[in-house]
Parts: C-alpha cells; sequence; structure tokens
C-alpha cells in the first residue's frame, strides 16, 4: 500500500501543509489540485524533502459548472475556456512529471441540452485533454452530475477510446451513487487506474452530501474499500471537521 | 397623554441610499427616490416584439412596433412607466430606436430578464449572454438612472438548486460555502455588466446587496416560492443594512402551473406542458393582497408578472385617437385599481419593524424546504442545518405560523401568514453597523453566531444607547458573558422551567441547557426546580436591557429522527427539534410588546406603518384565511381620534379601538388618528 493524500483537501488551505508529519503517519504521495502548480514553492521543496512524490491533479476544482467550467458546456466559449485552463495544467503536469489528471462529467445545461447533446461534448472534451500528451486522464464519476455511475463512466471511457484515457473511481461518490465500491471497481475492470478514498453517509434521512467525510464516519465498509483499491495507487481525499493530521492518520489506522 | 419617556421608540425614516456610507463612491449606485422621481412605480410590458426567424442569423433580427407596445401598455392602458422587457431586445438590429423610445419617453427600464447560465444565446429564451458594452454604454447615456438594472432573476434559486451540491468536496466552513456562492454570482455580474437588480427566489438578499454591484432588490413573490412575510423580513433587512431599496412583484406562476386569463371561457389545460388557464397558477385573491402587502412593506415599484391583456380587442380611444386593443383581464383590471389606491394613499409611511432579527454573516440560511431540491434544511445548498439553523426556523414557524409550506399546498398555504407577534421583523446579519442596530428596539441573536469580537462591540454600544438584545448563553463568548451579567458554566439538561409568578413547573421535553451565575442585580425570570436560572433578564444603567435564554438555542433535544422526515406536497415537514414552552411563554409576549397597536381576535396578518406624525398610525389587515375576520384595533398609548378605512375611504367609528371586519383572503388598510403621540419619533 503506497498511499497519498490530498493536503488540499486535508486542511482547507493551498499552504502550511504538514507534509513531514504526513509522510511519518505512512503517505507517500499527493493528490494536488490545478492551483497547487501555480505555487510549487509552497510546497514542492517540503514535499521531496519528506519523501512525497505528487501523484495526480484532481482538477475537480475547475470543474464546478459554471462557476469554474464543465467539459460539456452548452454554451462553447464556456467549455473552450475551461479546456484551455486544463490543457495549462496538463502541461505544467508534464514539467513536474505528474501522471495523473482526474476529470469529472458536468451536469446537464438547465436549458436546450438533453444527454445526447451532452455526451458528445464530454468524448470530444476528453480527446483533446488525450491529445495533449501521455499524461493519463482519468474520469471519474460525481454525485448529482449527469453520468454518476461506474457503467456509464466505463461506456464513456470506452467510446473515448484512447490509451491515455482511463477511469478512477472515488469510492465515495460511489456510495452517493448508490453504488458499492468493490462492485464498481469490478464493473470498472482494467479501465482502472486509480482510487480515490473518503467516506459518504448515506442513511436514510440524511441528506446525500458531497462531504468527503473521514473514513469511518460515514457508510464506508473497510473491506469493500481495501478490495476497490487493490494494488493501485489511491489517494485519501477527506475534508475534516476536525484535526487535519489526526483525521489523516486515523484514515490509515482505518485503512489497516 | 403618556410622558415621552415611556413611549415606544419607533424609527419612520425611509431608506435613502445615498445616505448611506461609501454611496458617493460605489462604482454602481443603488437606485434613490431622486432616481424614481420621488414617486411609486408600476410596472408595464414585459417584452417587445420581435421579427426574428427561427432559422435567421443570431443578429439578424429587428423590434417591431416599438411605439405602439409601448403605447398600449403605458397609455391606452396606463400600467406604469417601468418597462419590464425580455432580453432579447438589446441585440435587435435596431436596440437603439427602443432605448431611445423609452429615454424620450421618461420611463423607466427594470430589471431586463430572462438570462440563464449555460442557455445557448442562439435560442434567445433562457439563454446565456453578455451585455455588450456599446449597448450598456448607450443604455446609460441615454437613460441615465432610470435604467435599474439586468436581471439576477431567480438565480439563487438556480445556484441552490442546480449548482451548491456539485461544489467537491462540500464546503467544511460556512466560509467556503459563501465563497462558492459568490464564484456563481461573479459569473453572472461579469456577464451583465455589474449592473443588476436582484430578484430573489430564496434568502440571500443580503449577499447580492453586499456584493456592491446590485442597484434594487426584490423577489418573485407567489410561484412556488417563500413565504412573503418572512422573506421580506429578509430583504428589508438587506436594504436597510446595505442601503438598497426595494420592489414587490407577485407571479402568476404556481408549483403545478400559470394563471393565464386571455380567454376566460378556456378550460385549464396542459396542452403547452404544464397546467394554465383561468384557474391555473396564482389566485386572484392572493395576487390582490399580494400587491397590497407588498406595498405596505415599503416597495418602491410594484406589479404582476403578466397575464394583464385579453386574447379578444375592443375599441378604446385615448387623447382623442381610437385604437383596436386587447381587452383588460381581471389581473389587468387588479393592477390598474392597486396602482390607482397606491396614487390615492401616498402617504404610506414606513412599516414599523421594532425588532431585529441578526445571525452570522456567513450563515446561508435558507428555507428548510423549497422549490430547487427536494432536499431539507440544508444552508448555502450543500452544508447541512445545525442546531442553531433549526432555531431561525422554529422561531420563523412562531412568528410566521406555515411560513416554511409555501409553494407545497395548492390551497396556497403558507404564501400568506398570520403573524401573531406582528409583522414587525427585520432580519439583519451580523456585519450591520451600529448605526443601523440603533434603528431598532431590540435585536434577537439567532443561529450558530457568536457574540464576541467587533460583534459584541457594537451590541455592547448599542446596549449603551438604550437597546434590548435577547440571546442565548451558548452564544456568548467569554467577554460577552459580562455585558449579560451573567457567568455561563457546564451544560445540563432539564426537564421542566418554572416561570416566576406562575405556580407550576412546565413539563419539557429533555433539554441542554447551561448552568448560569447571575449577577445580583439580574433578574432571573424563569428558573429549574433546583433554581438554575433559565431565563435572565438584565437592565443596564444606560437604559439598555438583556434577555439571556440558558436553553441551548431554545430547543428541546432533538425528538424526532432524520429518517423520520418526509419532504411532500400537501404535507407538513417536521422539525427534529421544537422550541421550548417556557421560551414561547417569555419570549413571544416579549416580541409582541413592541408593536405598536394590539391587534385583538383570532390570529391574523397585521403590520403598523408610521410616519414623522407620533399621532397617526396606518394599520394593514390581511385576512389570509377563507373565514370572516373581524376584531379590533387596540393602540397601546392613546385612543383613536379618527379612523379611516382605505379600501373604501369611509370613516369608522373611534375611541379605545376600532372594530373592524376583513372579508375572506381580503385586506384592509386602516389609517387612525389618535388623541396622542403613539410613539416618540427615534432619531
Amino acid at each position: 500500500m503506497s498511499p497519498a493524500v490530498n493536503p488540499v483537501y486535508l486542511t482547507g488551505s493551498s499552504e502550511g501543509w504538514p507534509l513531514k508529519q504526513l509522510a511519518a503517519a505512512g503517505y507517500r504521495g499527493l493528490e494536488l489540485t490545478p492551483a497547487c502548480l501555480d505555487n510549487l514553492s509552497h510546497w514542492q521543496p517540503a514535499a521531496r524533502k519528506a519523501g512525497l512524490r505528487a501523484l495526480c491533479v484532481n482538477a475537480m476544482d475547475e470543474l464546478r459548472p459554471y462557476l469554474t467550467g464543465s467539459l460539456s458546456d452548452a454554451v462553447e466559449r464556456r467549455r473552450r475556456d475551461t479546456l484551455r485552463r486544463l490543457l495549462c495544467t496538463l502541461a505544467k503536469m508534464r514539467e513536474q512529471g505528474i501522471p495523473f489528471l482526474v476529470v469529472a462529467p458536468s451536469r446537464l445545461a438547465e436549458v436546450y441540452q438533453s444527454v445526447d447533446e451532452a455526451r458528445p461534448l464530454l468524448v470530444e472534451s476528453l480527446r483533446e485533454l488525450a491529445a495533449a500528451g501521455d499524461t493519463t486522464i482519468l474520469l471519474v464519476a460525481a454525485p448529482f452530475r449527469l453520468f454518476a455511475s461506474s457503467a456509464e463512466t466505463a461506456a464513456i471511457v470506452d467510446e473515448v477510446n484512447r490509451p491515455n484515457v482511463a477511469a478512477a473511481l472515488d469510492v465515495g461518490h460511489a456510495l452517493l451513487s448508490d453504488e458499492r465500491p468493490a462492485a464498481a471497481a469490478k464493473r470498472l475492470g482494467k479501465r482502472l487506474r486509480y482510487v480515490q478514498v473518503h467516506d459518504a453517509d448515506i442513511r436514510p434521512g440524511v441528506m446525500r452530501l458531497d462531504r468527503h467525510l473521514p473514513l469511518g464516519d460515514g457508510s464506508l465498509e473497510k473491506e469493500e474499500v481495501r478490495a476497490a483499491v487493490g494494488v493501485r495507487p489511491f489517494a485519501v481525499g477527506i475534508t475534516p471537521a476536525a484535526d487535519p493530521l489526526d483525521t489523516a492518520r486515523a484514515a490509515l489506522r482505518w485503512l489497516g | 397623554m403618556p410622558p415621552a419617556h415611556d413611549l415606544p421608540r419607533a424609527w419612520v425614516r425611509p431608506v435613502n441610499p445615498e445616505e448611506y456610507p461609501g454611496f458617493a463612491k460605489r462604482p454602481v449606485k443603488p437606485v434613490t427616490r431622486a432616481d424614481l422621481d420621488n414617486q411609486f412605480h408600476t410596472t408595464a410590458m414585459r417584452a417587445f416584439n420581435l421579427d426574428r426567424a427561427p432559422q435567421a442569423p443570431a443578429h439578424e433580427f429587428r423590434i417591431t412596433d416599438i411605439k405602439e407596445t409601448l403605447d398600449l401598455y403605458t397609455r391606452d392602458y396606463d400600467f406604469g412607466r417601468a418597462i419590464w422587457p425580455n432580453w432579447a431586445f438589446l441585440f435587435a438590429e435596431n436596440w437603439r430606436e427602443a432605448i431611445d423610445e423609452m429615454a424620450a419617453r421618461e420611463l423607466y427600464l427594470f430589471d431586463v430578464w430572462n438570462y440563464c447560465p449555460s442557455g445557448p444565446f442562439e435560442r434567445f429564451g433562457c439563454s446565456e449572454y453578455r451585455v455588450p458594452d456599446d449597448v450598456h454604454h448607450y443604455l446609460l447615456q441615454q437613460m441615465g438612472p432610470r435604467f435599474l438594472g439586468y436581471d439576477n432573476g431567480e438565480q439563487d434559486g438556480r445556484y441552490i438548486g442546480g449548482y451548491a451540491k456539485l461544489v467537491c468536496p462540500a464546503p467544511v466552513t460556512r466560509r467556503q460555502a459563501y465563497d462558492a456562492f459568490c464564484q456563481y454570482f461573479r459569473q453572472l455580474g461579469d456577464d451583465l455588466q455589474n449592473y443588476l437588480t436582484a430578484l430573489n427566489s430564496l434568502t440571500f438578499p443580503h449577499y447580492f446587496a453586499q456584493l456592491g454591484n446590485h442597484r434594487l432588490l426584490g423577489t418573485e413573490s407567489a410561484q412556488a416560492l417563500p413565504s412573503v412575510p418572512m422573506w421580506y423580513a429578509f430583504i428589508r433587512g438587506a436594504g436597510k443594512q446595505y442601503g438598497l431599496l426595494w420592489f414587490g412583484n407577485a407571479s402568476v406562476w404556481n408549483r403545478w402551473g400559470a394563471k393565464s386569463l386571455a380567454d376566460l371561457n378556456a378550460e385549464d389545460t396542459t396542452a403547452s406542458g404544464f397546467l394554465r388557464g383561468p384557474t391555473a397558477g396564482t389566485s386572484m385573491s392572493l395576487l390582490r393582497r399580494l400587491w397590497y402587502v407588498l406595498v405596505m412593506y415599503g416597495s418602491v415599484i410594484m406589479g404582476f408578472e403578466s397575464g394583464h391583456l385579453g386574447s379578444a380587442t375592443e375599441e378604446r380611444t385615448v387623447n382623442g385617437v381610437k385604437r383596436q386593443v386587447p381587452v383588460l383581464t381581471d389581473i389587468g383590471r387588479e393592477h390598474l385599481r392597486g396602482a390607482r389606491w397606491c396614487a390615492a394613499h401616498p402617504h404610506r409611511g414606513e412599516q414599523h419593524t421594532p425588532v431585529a432579527l441578526l445571525w452570522d454573516f456567513h450563515a446561508g440560511w435558507a428555507p428548510p424546504r423549497h422549490l430547487y431540491t427536494g432536499d431539507t434544511h440544508l444552508v448555502w445548498g450543500n452544508m447541512p442545518y445545525e442546531k442553531g439553523d433549526h432555531q431561525i426556523d422554529l422561531l420563523l414557524r412562531e412568528l410566521y405560523p406555515h411560513y416554511e409550506d409555501a409553494g407545497f399546498y395548492h390551497s396556497e398555504r403558507g404564501f400568506l401568514t398570520a403573524t401573531p407577534c406582528g409583522d414587525s421583523f427585520d432580519i439583519l446579519l451580523s456585519d450591520a453597523s451600529e448605526e443601523i442596530l440603533n434603528h431598532y428596539e431590540c435585536v434577537v441573536v439567532l443561529g450558530e453566531t457568536r457574540i464576541e469580537g467587533e460583534l459584541l462591540g457594537r451590541l455592547s454600544r448599542y446596549l449603551e444607547r438604550g437597546g434590548q438584545v435577547v440571546a442565548c448563553a451558548n452564544q456568548l463568548g467569554a467577554e460577552a458573558q459580562a455585558r449579560f451579567g451573567v457567568e455561563v458554566g457546564a451544560v445540563e439538561e432539564a426537564y421542566h422551567a418554572i416561570i416566576e409568578g406562575h405556580p407550576w413547573p412546565i413539563n419539557e421535553s429533555p433539554f441542554r441547557m447551561h448552568r448560569l451565575t447571575c449577577d445580583p442585580a439580574a433578574e432571573v425570570i424563569a428558573r429549574t426546580r433546583q433554581g438554575a436560572p433559565l431565563v435572565v433578564r438584565s437592565n443596564h444603567a444606560t437604559g439598555g436591557s438583556t434577555l439571556l435564554f440558558a436553553a441551548e438555542f431554545f430547543l428541546t433535544n432533538p425528538t424526532l429522527a432524520p429518517e423520520h422526515i418526509h419532504n411532500e406536497i400537501e404535507q407538513p415537514l417536521p422539525s427534529p427539534y421544537a422550541i421550548l414552552e417556557h421560551v414561547k411563554a417569555i419570549l413571544l409576549p416579549y416580541l409582541r410588546s413592541s408593536n405598536l397597536v394590539a391587534v385583538e381576535g383570532s390570529p391574523i396578518q397585521f403590520l403598523v406603518n408610521v410616519t414623522e406624525r407620533a399621532d397617526r398610525l396606518v394599520v394593514t389587515l390581511c385576512n389570509n384565511s377563507a373565514e370572516p375576520w373581524e376584531g379590533a384595533l387596540r393602540p397601546r398609548r392613546a385612543r383613536v381620534r379618527e379612523a379611516t378605512d382605505w379600501m373604501t375611504d369611509r370613516p369608522l367609528p373611534g375611541g379605545d379601538c376600532v372594530r373592524v371586519q376583513v372579508p375572506p383572503l381580503e385586506v384592509v388598510v386602516v389609517e387612525l388618528l389618535l388623541d396622542g403621540a403613539a410613539f416618540e419619533v427615534r432619531q
């Protein structure tokens, strides 16, 4: 097991991460956000010193429909703008040798867009990102969006049909979309290259929110997470309300 | 006549945006009363006619019949001077002609509407568009301040329902949630030249006002949107806090369809994909009540959304010219009647709102359920209610019974409600200035709000000026405890309360309370059998007072598990908490006592308007029940010398009180002239 952690999610900050302590706790890699690539000096020296490798850039921050961007926006200039920013991110990732970029589908535009219109735009966008180099583009399903299941993710990855486009599995997202993580991993099969781990509370009566809960605070079961991860690279992406470092340590203990 | 120092103090001055700090430096100036020619206005016309062919290139179309259309809505029928058109005309080949014509007629251009994120421009419907610089500059050049802004229309609901939950990960702090909200509205503002009018659909007007790029605040009332008395407590509060005027508007839509009176003999039909017809949508009685209530709330512009004209035509002569024009519908007639009533009763005064409900700036509070999501009990659309948010909800349920049902019942329950403590509250956020706090007799601190730091400083100075503050022990920071005359100790559980002067304890559902140690001068007005203070009143030497509750957020412990809360049409929405009985017994009469008039009779919605004349009150009674209402208006400090029913302009007998009848689902406004002062004008 060679876990990574998303320090932006963990601390709610793009700097001042407790990297030394995270490495001491057992983390070996970092999942970053695109903005981190503009602030290399804030974290890279300390990460190198701590032996933490930048493993992945998670572009969810750039894929908040209308707020930041969308890969299937019905307004073409917005989609182009999103692609332009992600292509810049990919260029920076190549400079840093970061192998994975995680992207997600959008929502359906509120008016005048059908699934049949949105899906080709997503496929086209993924192909354009894939063409930018050899970075692996990982499509992750996300709740409340157009394509939220592993089956749909697998189908889109197949349709894109590029060697450097594959799937990521976010086990919390899977729960929120009523999929068990192990089953979702199985459904994604060899397309699955990367796993993101956080908990989600799906008890009846609890509002379904993408809260990235600490492991053990929601409805995840340990064995199914371990089965989903297998030997794949993975990152813990939790947003704790309590002490971040304690929560990060507890996550590794929970995973065993 | 009671001595002046015994009289309640009432703030009687209207909001004048130009008097607010920073007005001169604001790049986008709020609409002032002078901009509106110091007149009340009504809205007219919702779209220009376009000759656009569906297949034509995007910009190849013209506006047709500009003069005739404006004539129809402002001369043939004098609906008003605030023209309220759809955005598409801005992109017509002859857009300058429309602007020139409106400018020449000295009309207002109000709330240019139908911007919708991600809607393709080429559809010319609910579309995302960017207002070109040359169009915007021309509008400002030709219309000046008479251009009131582009529509930020129902976008708060759109964000909460469609975008907030896509923020991944969901926010951990309310500050993060606020930042995401602002991200959405930065996009919208940039597209619309940051020159906006907020047509709210939820409870976020403070944030729009605070952004600095809005000129007016208002709502799309009725439809399937929030309860109006509760909602305008937000709107007024935001307007007063940040120096913006507000408007009213009542929609013909409801959750199930839209009223169309084009053909009175038509049957309601779903042919257009939704229910439409004479008995669909908002009822005429609700439209009518909303008009008068929103006007008495101080709206500077009022209108009905649409449906003023029928499909049949008739010949009319205007200024000696005969024209064949569409006939008026009931909506059109009611609009004209309402406008005439406003013109005949111009001295309506300012709504008396002596109590401010105040909570943390970043709270992002929204009603526990609303149109835009099936979820319940969320703030900012992506964070679960905390206990303090339930406190806000449950207190609002006491002040506006069934407010949370607005939009969920065919019976229109909740859109307008009775107001057992008076329609006399404004909602402020914690960045409200001292100047604004001083408009109020009482500030009730609610929600997950910590009384410390700058807020404590402002509340302390407010107390020194004679203000009253209501709070809960769990909201007090260490420094605040001295101000409230208590030390806040450990948390305990209790299940009863003894109110001083009552013979028996009140049984309560179990609740958490803080152990309070009180200053000797403090008055304990409720306690446990063991003597632990539950409610403490402290009078301050300067005249101010505090009322502190030991119970956490006024609430019981949870009494209902989340899985038992279902959000369904035609069904009430339970809360996992309840307000404690001893809190109701003390707090509600305390709040009610700040009204200048006691309204005797079964619960009814009532508000009181005031002017500089302390012996004159204008009372609005809105009967939201299908039963007639009969009761009495009894001014607390003087006898009624003269009373006039403004709906009929007939006198009513005066005396200690005035007896009034309000027909079912109707409004009556009564002017009272007293034999003495009812209040002291608050400076």
